[in-house]
């Protein structure tokens, strides 16, 4: 597993666009410091490959699905307002080609 | 040494429902960018995915065309990757529990033979928003961030181009009949990705595979994996290894280029998708999904085969959706079914495209070309059926037999005596013309049958009197 430093939490904010003060970087560096040691310990337990993920705490299902009714979108303008830049009614960025 | 090629499919399909894959955004395919978007497709912190009924139940009726085992537990997951086309920095999908498993179609084959082609899976997902990429920026339109998809995915059991043309094409009817979308490949409704590689007859193990993207028609498909396999055939032939790669269709050159080399596959990180709790369809819901599915492509071509139309005139009529069911319309209970097919597949269809128009935009009612039809089986000739048409088409407050009034035509005789007593007149005011067809002129009987139309003034039916005069001729 990739080792979490604060490198790795400055890097992993600043992706998602945010950014913290150097104490509560700290503060969350411990707290992954917690998490890596608990993951660990769960790592060591044999046979743990035969368990599948819990996702849901109880086995339950549902049968509800959505109705195909369409609602009112938001307003572009508005839908828009949080991009750093628009052109042409369409969020502009630097070429992203996958 | 021979190589056996080795096709295998991935099919996107968008499908036509109202709203969205787990939100009610609008699904309308408008040109006006990002105004069909909700909070959820935006990824806006708190929102929550709710499944689309209609997207279940047109994944259940595909799943059914294509004889496949259906899940009743209805199950998502969460694909991770980090990507300007989708704003949740993941896509839900159905990775571990596709709604529909282990099917098959039936295609034809180039030598003619019916082929069975094993389906593997069928999921439901949502689709990426639509990126514009110019050379220093891209743009993006969130508008097609979720729409309900379904990806099909074949076993590698097709062996050219035009079995896996005709999968898709397969695909295609069946998808556009049942609803499910209009199944544009032109427009990107239908997308696929090709993988192909070659492997020595007779061995099992698969060579490396080489997948084609952007391809936006079947006979594409087909010319593509075509060049496709002669490319790799003499790769190999001279001693070398075929790359993993992603090509792309030229369609100009009718050649793969090259678009980027694969290095090792990307992990996703699926998990299961907590947000969406397990949904159970109850088998009535499962079993009405499938009894209200439209008629399919298949089964109509039977249908209109039984009503005495070739092959080849059942799929012209169903190779648009609008067509079928115009024709359906025209041709109720199978009335002169034949007869109106025939005017569609020809006069109307010149029509249309001499005016640059659809079918929906055709304005002549559906029952009127019924009504035609059936003064043509009457003994009205095509010509006299085709002035009335056209009459119709100019005057839309006008019926067929209003227009044959206008139009002043009567109905031409098929009376055997009346038309005998004219072509015996004929005969024996034109001796020469006997002479001339006996001496194997056989334009001689174009002319007599002229003076006859001509004596008659237009009234006995020229068919009846082409039979007549040929019969008498053999007797002189």
């Amino acid at each position: 597993m990739k080792e979490i430093n604060l490198d790795v939490l400055h890097d992993a904010a600043h992706r998602l666009l945010f950014d913290m003060s150097e104490e509560e970087y700290a503060t969350l560096l411990q707290e992954f410091d917690v998490l890596t040691k608990q993951m660990e310990t769960i790592g060591r337990i044999e046979g743990l490959e035969n368990f599948e993920p819990m996702t849901f705490p109880f086995d339950c299902t549902t049968t509800y699905l959505r109705e195909d009714e369409p609602s009112v979108p938001l307003d572009r303008d508005l839908a828009l307002s949080n991009a750093g830049s628009v052109q042409d009614h369409q969020i502009k960025l630097p070429k992203v080609v996958g | 040494m021979n190589f056996e090629a080795v096709i295998g499919l991935e099919i996107h399909v968008e499908m036509k429902t109202r709203s969205k894959m787990f939100s009610s955004s609008p699904n309308s395919f408008t040109r006006f960018p990002n105004t069909e978007v909700t909070c959820f497709d935006m990824a806006y912190p708190g929102t929550m995915p709710r499944v689309n009924k209609a997207a279940v139940i047109n994944a259940i009726r595909v799943a059914n065309a294509l004889h496949m085992t259906i899940d009743p537990l209805v199950r998502f997951d969460r694909k991770n990757y980090f990507y300007a086309d989708l704003p949740k920095g993941f896509q839900i999908t159905q990775q571990f529990h596709p709604i529909g498993r282990e099917g098959y179609l039936e295609i034809k084959g180039r030598d003619g033979e019916l082929k069975r082609i094993g389906i593997e899976r069928i999921h439901m997902e949502e689709d990426t928003c639509k990126q514009l990429h110019f050379a220093s920026y891209s743009l993006l339109d969130y508008n097609r961030a979720g729409v309900p998809l379904i990806e099909i995915v074949s076993h590698p059991e097709m062996r050219n181009g035009t079995e896996a043309m005709r999968y898709v094409e397969a695909i295609r009817n069946i998808v556009l009949f049942s609803g499910t979308s209009d199944g544009k490949m032109e427009e990107g409704s239908l997308r696929c990705d090709v993988n192909v590689s070659l492997r020595p007859y007779g061995t099992k193990k698969f060579g490396t595979k080489v997948e084609i993207k952007n391809l936006n028609s079947t006979k594409n498909i087909e010319s593509a994996l075509d060049y496709e396999i002669l490319r790799q055939s003499a790769i190999l032939l001279s001693g070398g290894k075929v790359q993993q790669e992603t090509r792309r269709y030229d369609e100009a050159s009718g050649k793969t280029v090259l678009m980027r080399v694969k290095t090792d596959a990307v992990d996703y990180k699926y998990f299961p998708e907590p947000n969406i709790t397990p949904i159970r369809l109850s088998p009535e819901f499962v079993q009405n999904a499938i009894d209200t599915c439209p008629e399919l492509y298949d089964s109509k071509k039977a249908r209109y085969v039984a009503l005495g139309l070739s092959e080849v005139d059942a799929d012209i009529l169903l190779s648009s959706l609008a067509m079928a069911k115009y024709f359906e319309e025209a041709s109720i209970g199978g009335k002169f079914a034949k007869t109106v097919a025939n005017f569609l597949i020809s006069d109307v269809n010149a029509y249309l495209n001499k005016n640059g128009i659809s079918i929906e935009e055709f304005p002549l009612k559906p029952a009127y070309l019924n009504e035609l039809a059936g003064l043509q089986e009457d003994g009205f000739t095509h010509k006299q059926v085709m002035q009335a048409l056209n009459y119709l088409l100019e005057n839309q407050d006008v019926n067929p037999k209003g227009a044959l009034e206008a139009l002043h035509i009567e109905k031409q005789s098929n009376d055997d005596g009346l038309v005998l007593a004219f072509v015996n007149d004929v005969l024996a005011a034109n001796p020469q013309s006997i002479a001339d067809f006996k001496a194997g002129k056989d334009r001689a009987l174009g002319f007599l049958v002229g003076q006859v139309m001509k004596a008659a003034k237009g009234k006995v039916n020229p068919s009846a009197v082409s039979k007549v005069m040929l019969e008498e001729l053999k007797k002189r």
